[in-house]
């Protein structure tokens, strides 16, 4: 897994310069240059120079503030939302995954810390006296992985004692990393998920660069839930591959062997999907990768899926390894289109209305 | 500057060094010049005893097919630099012409050939040429310029940075291969032509040469070579369906179901061939109530024998490895 030393410059907004974060950052990156700018501009000119941009804004950190945190998850038009929110505190991610939506999302968005985290209180105040809702699920690990950068900014841990108490929300922390560390010298909180996205040790040494490993992965969960915490995991996304079949299975067994069925708050199953920009970018940047190049189409969002024959055949591949470990009602689609939701719920949720496909809407 | 009467052999045309306009003249131009004369005056730079020719490449070359021996010129200062003449022959097309990819790569290259800085470039030139203003898009359009051979049908082929960016991650050998391919496509038949090759060398993991030597292709790409009117079409249809097996061979045996169902009243059939929704729809015409008694029963004749379930049975296909 990637440490801090590979960050080589930081910028600080001079709006942000005496903020204590700001001061405990810099402190704990003592040996890296940092330099004052008056806007994000400043910092995308020099961005603009590297030969890969998108590398380069990974190893440079900007620390700032943000207007706002809170926004409803981007779903693809014409799948079944999960009614899902996220709380954006950092702003891009340093594992360099090719498969990564944000190269496409972001342009020129250097690694951001929002220093002024303490905002977020009131504004999430406001968010749940204005919501309808009645369980909410919020997360960090929609434009950054929620634990890459904690060891240097413990957004996590603030977050965690932020939503302590809080009746009727979930937060849920996304990663591909084993950073921990700071979740674990923090109480847990019974409404706090720690995630993990999970893939094949295949997919993950050639496609997640930067990430842990399967094993740490786990491993993490497994100390995770004996602190007390809930886990989630993700096969998101799930690559079709020449011994695809085998390799996920032997994941999904690895993981019900480890984790406690009390201790898994939900699995999320979503097979490879990407816009066209996004394949453009990756085939320049990964070009040892071939992920790109299976039998896809274009759905009527713009993004290219496998068939949905095949992505029918995965998801019950999965499915049926959960069901026989009486977790299947654990699972969910991610960004499905109401035809495969249809199909999957008919094989797997049966007597359950399609109308609220998600077990924590029940 | 000075204006001035030039005369054509003067001019001396191998020194393309400002040259970025692919356009040829037109039969209108030719025409207008064989009437009018040029009105307009081209821009020059006078080199030793010759002028090499800053702006004004299209209006040159139809004088000389009018048959003009002499064209009015502005000689330029000696003192200005190439780099400034060259942003003069620059902002001269810039307002009236839609540059395309391969003119706006021979422009970025031009331009550091005659000492702009990368930064200047981005700062300067990239936002107004429509481009990505990054160091890459300078990297990437740079070595596209290094292809001469190539950029015309680049230019005609009107590609977009993507198409280009994905043709330069081919073998030098295989680009030979994919231009001699592509002259009978239109500029979205060139670009998914690339896409197809690109996809299926990447999935077999072979050279570009194993695809075009397969049994099926092989043909195509010879007839594709000699320019033979539909075949780049054929061909193109035959790369489809080796990049998309499963969705074709569904499509394939839909065609064919679909041919079992006896409707009458003008009746059509529609579904989403890419398969993502898992429905038909029926459309038939009728001017009367009996018209419309006939057509419903026929659907029930053909639901009863089962040829619905036949296509409900492929739109909703389980698959096996």
């Amino acid at each position: 897994m990637r440490q801090n030393n590979w960050i080589k410059k930081i910028y600080v907004n001079r709006q942000v310069e005496n903020s204590p974060l700001v001061e405990r950052i810099t402190d704990r990156l003592k040996a890296i240059p940092h330099q004052l700018v008056d806007c994000l501009e400043e910092v995308q000119a020099e961005l603009r120079l590297a030969a890969d941009p998108i590398a380069e804004s990974k190893r440079v950190l900007f620390l700032t503030r943000e207007k706002a945190f809170i926004r409803p998850c981007p779903c693809s038009p014409g799948a079944v939302p999960c009614g899902y929110w996220t709380v954006d505190l950092n702003l891009n991610c340093p594992l360099d995954c090719s498969y990564c939506i944000l190269q496409a999302y972001f342009n020129l968005q250097p690694l951001t810390i929002a220093v002024n985290q303490e905002e977020l209180q009131s504004e999430l105040d406001a968010f749940l006296a204005g919501t309808r809702s009645k369980v909410l699920r919020i997360g960090t690990g929609e434009l950054g992985d929620s634990l890459a950068l904690e060891a240097i900014s413990h957004q996590a841990s603030f977050l965690t004692d932020l939503f302590r108490k809080k009746k009727g929300v979930w937060l849920e922390l996304k990663t591909k990393t084993a950073a921990i560390n700071s979740l674990l010298a923090v109480p847990a909180s019974e409404n706090v998920v720690l995630a993990w996205s999970l893939n094949t040790e295949r997919i993950i040494k050639m496609e997640e660069i930067g990430s842990a490993s399967l094993e740490e992965r786990l491993r993490s969960a497994e100390k995770a839930v004996e602190h007390g915490f809930m886990v989630a995991f993700h096969f998101d996304p799930i690559v079709y591959y020449s011994g695809w079949e085998k390799e996920y299975g032997e994941v999904c067994e690895s993981l019900l062997k480890k984790i406690p069925l009390a201790a898994l708050a939900w699995v999320s199953l979503g097979t490879l999907r990407f816009p066209g920009k996004l394949r453009e970018i990756a085939r320049q940047r990964f070009p040892h990768s071939s992920i790109y190049e299976e039998e896809m189409v274009r759905g009527r969002d713009g993004k290219f899926r496998y068939p949905r024959p095949l992505r029918m055949r995965i998801y019950q591949t999965l499915a049926e390894i959960f069901k026989a470990h009486n977790s299947g009602d654990k699972l969910y689609l991610c960004m499905e289109s109401p035809a495969v939701w249809e199909d999957f719920s008919r094989q797997n949720k049966k007597g359950k209305q399609f109308a609220s496909p998600f077990f924590w809407h029940e | 500057m000075e204006l001035r009467l030039i005369r054509l052999e003067e001019i001396n045309f191998d020194d393309t060094r400002f040259r970025f306009n692919l356009d040829k003249p037109d039969e209108k131009l030719i025409f207008s010049i064989q009437r009018a004369g040029l009105i307009e005056p081209v821009v020059v730079k006078s080199e030793g005893q010759a002028f090499i020719l800053v702006t004004g490449w299209r209006r040159v070359e139809a004088s000389r097919q009018a048959g003009l021996k002499e064209i009015p010129a502005l000689v330029m200062p000696l003192r200005w630099t190439d780099l400034t003449l060259f942003r003069l022959a620059f902002f001269e097309s810039y307002a009236r012409k839609d540059f395309s990819l391969a003119e706006k790569a021979l422009i970025i290259k031009k331009f550091i050939e005659f000492g702009l800085s990368p930064e200047e470039l981005i700062e300067e030139f990239l936002s107004r040429l429509e481009l990505p203003p990054e160091r890459q898009t300078i990297d990437l359009l740079t070595q596209l310029a290094s292809l001469d051979w190539a950029l015309p049908s680049i230019h005609c082929g009107r590609w977009k940075l993507s198409t280009a960016r994905l043709f330069l991650s081919f073998f030098p050998e295989e680009r030979r291969a994919i231009i001699g391919l592509g002259e009978t496509l239109n500029h979205n038949q060139q670009a998914e032509l690339i896409e197809l090759l690109y996809t299926l060398k990447k999935r077999q993991k072979v050279g570009l040469e194993t695809i075009l030597a397969v049994e099926e292709i092989k043909p195509l790409v010879e007839a594709a070579r000699d320019r033979q009117p539909r075949a780049g079409l054929e061909l193109l249809t035959a790369l489809r369906k080796r990049a998309f097996p499963l969705v074709t061979e569904i499509n394939r045996e839909m065609q064919g179901a679909l041919r079992q169902i006896n409707l009458s009243g003008n009746s059509h059939f529609d579904y989403d061939h890419s398969l993502e929704k898992g429905s038909i729809s029926i459309s038939f015409e009728a001017r009367t109530t009996e018209e419309i008694e006939l057509v419903v029963e026929q659907l029930k004749q053909n639901v009863k024998e089962g040829k619905f379930d036949v296509l409900f049975g492929l739109l909703n296909k389980k698959i096996d490895e």
